[in-house]
């Protein structure tokens, strides 16, 4: 057999099964709107089943995407090879093939996805309108209850979906094949699909205020009609996505074989993603437009509090301010563990290879909390948060304690956490124990085991704003005292050379 | 292979290790019984929910990769293991060690579990040391409701508390061993050993937040300690547990596949 | 004056002793080389030198040229020292770039010289995590001669290292010897001892002895 033969038979086989699925789905579905038509005691008809079909979410969600998303990581990964690309020419040219061959591949799919709907749906009365129980409003708001008063007669409204559907499936290839273009790496690819699965999930689940990315309204007319007025809009968002992926091309043409290089190390990256997105979380989850900037720093930064904590708000407060020392101690492990006997040799002395190593630290410290403050007020900006200070931080000492507890007790908190981890990781030799530093840490932040405030660890948290102002006060002096205690026990281990890292068998 | 696998539990359980871990069944009940007295308990699942849900969700990772893979990185970072190559084959060498990792992490986790339940359902009524419990366990309306309704797991108290003590303590433990084999895989593929170890934490903690912020707390790696969540049914905890399964055995398989050319094994 | 004078240095780990009171002088000017068994101390012998360790008895003298009072580290030296250093996530031009910033002594036509002369090609793309034992060990080299170092401390610096590559290393150590510098190495090769030393010493019985 050929090559070719065993991809055509590969292939019959493939949509074979697909049609397997979409049918034996399809039969669900036809169930499923006989039973409401029965409830409503409405008379149903084809669009009935062949729109709760189209527009069936479960359907899409753990069927067509994934294996869309899978098969389309596949078809680039085999299409960029170097034979490919000497005859197109450029990654434009590649990335406009990439589309294309996305586009014959996806026109069978879409086509058996309509058979099914079509098969399934023989037995029903077929008519041009709506029926009766499309147009029957509901308590809930079913999918039919809404395209079915749009104006728009059935057909118009199967041809925007299918439309709408296919769009944003080829948009979703050509970001993946633009992702492979800058990245040139199979897993971030196959990240790519994998964060556009799960982010399709969550949006089926949760609408999201922002339209654009709000990734249902994209597959899901019932959605689009929600989202956008005149509907022809939702196509926009699509558009400009694929042409921005033309964009990426073009760029990837003038770095030529470089890979993207990131200006940022990835663990960062992650870091500074999970710093926005306790923000995110904090102001959509916790506050309402009356709040303020002020109240969403204090709620996002919450921590803990004398009386106990949140879960999550404690675990991002952890994720930010021991994720700190935890980006420290990686570049301590890189030092140490790689060239310390290089680098302390030509700074001339321990001391000076300490200083020179944590007071860039020390003052990336100060700068990580003004960019959080920054980021904390864009997004309150731009969610409207315009009330007024005292919305939630009632009952607390004036707000600018908020920048207070934030900004002095943040920064001593962070350079404790840094100067703890170090001590650990240099005296015992290993900087593996640094990180039981940090779970330790993380351990003496509850409120139950950190009575009194008396040990260094989250004591910035917001939550202790609640003791009154004096409470901070003492606060700043419990953390410059172990602040103190802890630079010279880092200076007196670090100087002397009986203790110098690694030198204990 | 099980002479090895003997032999390297034998060798692991260093007087350090055995003081960790007589730590980790001893302070959880411990701490648990101090501060029971602000606590308005209504029987032993809620004291074993006290013992349990405190600073263990915390750090769980951390204390799996503790037990064996920790020490177990000094032998990879001192080429001991290279060195072994000439006298056993290294598959089965490794083979056998990550069983023995396997084998320690659940037995120890179990009994992080089950030690506090002994402790919670039998040991403590019978010596009555915390305050006399609330009559029973009331839901939001006020009226009472029973224990196996609490949280997820606590289904198995319907069968018997002997059901649930057993049935969650193995769970601890598989959750346990599979923590431990992930830091334990990890130190062949990623040369930094820091980061190896700290992958199962870090992960741990960011899986656990990502996962709240999409609103689906049951589906994040800290179920296996339900204790603050509504109960859900049993199968729940076992979905970011059969990931992680997956995930570590896809890793086991790829190193057992390249051992021949594994930096850190040459 | 020696250049590195050893007297009676006492040293011992965990009750173990690695050095008793041993004494030795190395010479400017000349290639000392040191053998011994595996274990033997040679790499604890290195890091007293240079000051990373403290002797338990004894003292470790450095000619007043290399050791300033500000200084607890020599100057001027270049070293090999356990395994070869590096961040695995950067070139090795980049790696160099990174240590020779330090001192700001040198810039990049130097740095690119002294890999070159080490057999290394400062234009490799690859991350230093993908070099093989051979280039890391070059790398080493490299980082040990860039800054014009006068004293050179090498612990296994033929290891790893391809015949053409040896040849290489040996002749650059003996340029370095008729410019009136130093070197002090560690082969478990004989032969490689007794090709470049002028002076060879051995670690035996915690004992420094000089054989030739």
């Amino acid at each position: 057999m050929t090559g070719r033969t065993l991809t055509s038979a590969r292939t019959v086989l493939w949509h074979a099964a697909f049609l397997v699925v979409s049918v034996l789905f399809g039969i669900t579905v036809r169930q499923q709107a006989i039973g409401r038509g029965q409830e409503s005691q409405a008379s149903l008809n084809q669009w009935d089943h062949i729109l709760g079909f189209l527009l069936e979410p479960y359907f899409i969600a753990y069927f067509l995407l994934p294996v869309w998303l899978f098969t389309s990581c596949v078809a680039i990964h085999r299409h960029f090879a170097i034979p490919a690309l000497i005859r197109l020419g450029s990654y434009r040219s590649w990335l406009r093939s990439s589309i294309l061959g996305a586009v014959r591949r996806l026109i069978p799919l879409m086509l058996i996805w309509l058979v099914s709907a079509l098969l399934t749906s023989i037995g029903l009365p077929y008519e041009w309108g709506w029926s009766s129980a499309s147009t029957t409003p509901t308590e809930s708001k079913q999918i039919l209850d809404v395209v079915s008063v749009q104006g728009l007669p059935p057909l118009a409204v199967l041809t925007i979906q299918l439309g709408l559907f296919t769009v944003t499936l080829i948009g979703c290839h050509a970001a993946l094949a633009a992702v492979h273009l800058i990245a040139k790496r199979r897993y971030v690819t196959f990240l790519g699909a994998a964060l556009v699965f799960f982010s399709l999930l969550y949006s089926f689940r949760n609408s999201f205020g922002f339209a654009p990315l709000d990734f249902a309204n994209f597959f899901l007319l019932h959605r689009a009609f929600d989202a956008y007025d005149p509907i022809a809009l939702v196509f926009v968002p699509v558009l400009v996505a694929v042409a921005l992926c033309f964009a990426a091309a073009r760029y990837a043409d003038r770095q030529g074989d470089a890979r993207l290089k990131l200006p940022v190390r990835w663990p960062l990256l992650v870091y500074l993603a999970l710093c926005l997105l306790g923000i995110l979380y904090a102001w959509v989850y916790k506050l309402q437009p009356s709040n303020s900037p002020t109240d969403l720093l204090f709620v996002a930064f919450y921590g803990v509090s004398a009386g106990g904590y949140t879960w999550m708000l404690y675990l991002f407060h952890s994720i930010v301010f021991l994720g700190f020392a935890y980006l420290f101690q990686l570049g301590l492990t890189e030092e140490l563990d790689a060239r310390i006997y290089y680098v302390a040799l030509r700074r001339g002395s321990p001391v000076r290879w300490l200083a020179h190593f944590i007071l860039p630290v020390a003052g990336r410290a100060p700068i990580l909390l003004a960019s959080l403050v920054a980021v904390t007020s864009v997004v309150a900006l731009l969610g409207n948060l315009t009330g007024s200070n005292n919305a939630i931080t009632e009952g607390i000492p004036d707000p600018g304690w908020v920048l207070y507890q934030f900004f002095v007790n943040g920064t001593l908190q962070l350079l404790c956490y840094v100067l703890i981890t170090f001590i650990v990781s240099w005296v015992s030799g290993r900087t593996v124990a640094g990180l039981f530093a940090l779970g330790a840490l993380l351990v003496l932040s509850l409120p139950a085991l950190n009575v009194g405030q008396l040990l260094p660890a989250a004591l910035n948290s917001m939550g202790y704003l609640e003791l009154g102002a004096s409470e901070l006060v003492r606060i700043t002096v419990v953390l410059s005292i172990y602040l103190v205690v802890l630079t010279v026990i880092t200076t007196l281990v670090v100087g002397n050379r009986r203790l110098f890292f690694n030198e204990r068998i | 292979m099980l002479k090895t696998v003997r032999k390297d539990l034998t060798s692991a359980l260093s007087w350090k290790v055995l003081l960790f871990v007589a730590a980790l069944l001893v302070l959880p009940s411990l701490y648990g019984t101090v501060i029971s007295d602000g606590y308005a308990l209504s029987g032993p699942v809620d004291f074993f929910t006290l013992i349990m849900g405190g600073v263990l969700p915390l750090i769980f990772p951390l204390l799996a990769v503790a037990v064996y893979a920790v020490p177990f990185s000094n032998q990879l970072s001192n080429r001991y293991l290279v060195y072994t190559r000439t006298r056993i084959d290294i598959r089965r060498n490794l083979a056998a060690k990550a069983l023995a990792n396997l084998i320690l992490a659940f037995i120890v986790f179990f009994l992080v579990a089950f030690l506090p339940f002994l402790w919670a359902f039998f040991i403590e009524p019978s010596l009555g040391v915390i305050d006399q419990y609330r009559q029973s366990m009331v839901g939001p309306d006020g009226s009472a409701v029973s224990p196996s309704i609490g949280n997820t797991f606590s289904q198995l108290l319907a069968i018997g508390p002997w059901a649930y003590g057993v049935g969650y303590s193995m769970v601890l433990g598989l959750n346990g061993s599979i923590y431990a084999s992930l830091g334990f895989v990890l130190l062949f593929l990623i040369s930094n050993r820091f980061v190896a170890i700290a992958i199962p934490f870090v992960g741990y903690n960011i899986a656990n937040f990502v996962f709240g912020v999409l609103a689906i707390p049951q589906f994040s790696p800290a179920i296996v300690f339900p204790f603050n969540l509504i109960q859900f049914p049993m199968w729940v905890p076992f979905v970011p547990f059969t990931i992680l399964a997956f995930v570590a055995l896809a890793l086991a398989v790829y190193v057992h596949r390249n051992t021949h050319r594994l930096d850190v094994l040459l | 004056m020696p250049v590195i004078e050893l007297d009676r240095v006492t040293k011992s780990f965990k009750g173990v002793p690695i050095f008793a009171s041993a004494s030795a002088t190395f010479e400017a000017g000349k290639i000392h080389g040191i053998v011994g068994p595996n274990g033997s101390g040679k790499s604890v012998l290195f890091k007293m030198i240079c000051g990373f360790i403290l002797p338990d008895t004894g003292k470790v003298t450095i000619d007043p040229h290399y050791q300033s009072p500000s200084r607890t580290f020599p100057e001027q030296f270049g070293v090999i020292i356990d395994r070869p250093g590096y961040l695995p996530q950067k070139t090795g031009l980049d790696n160099l770039r990174d240590l020779a910033k330090i001192r700001g002594a040198i810039g990049d036509a130097e740095i690119r010289g002294a890999m070159e002369k080490v057999g290394l090609s400062p234009d490799l793309k690859q991350k230093a995590r993908n070099y093989s034992l051979g280039m890391k060990q070059k790398l080493a080299l490299a980082q040990a001669i860039m800054e014009d170092q006068k004293v050179l401390i090498l612990d296994e610096p033929f290891n790893a290292l391809d015949v053409d590559s040896v040849d290489l290393v040996r002749n650059l150590l003996k340029k370095h010897r008729e410019q009136g510098r130093t070197v002090i190495f560690t082969s478990h090769n004989r032969e490689d001892i007794d090709v470049l030393a002028d002076h060879t010493l051995r670690i035996s019985n915690s004992k420094l002895e000089r054989i030739s």
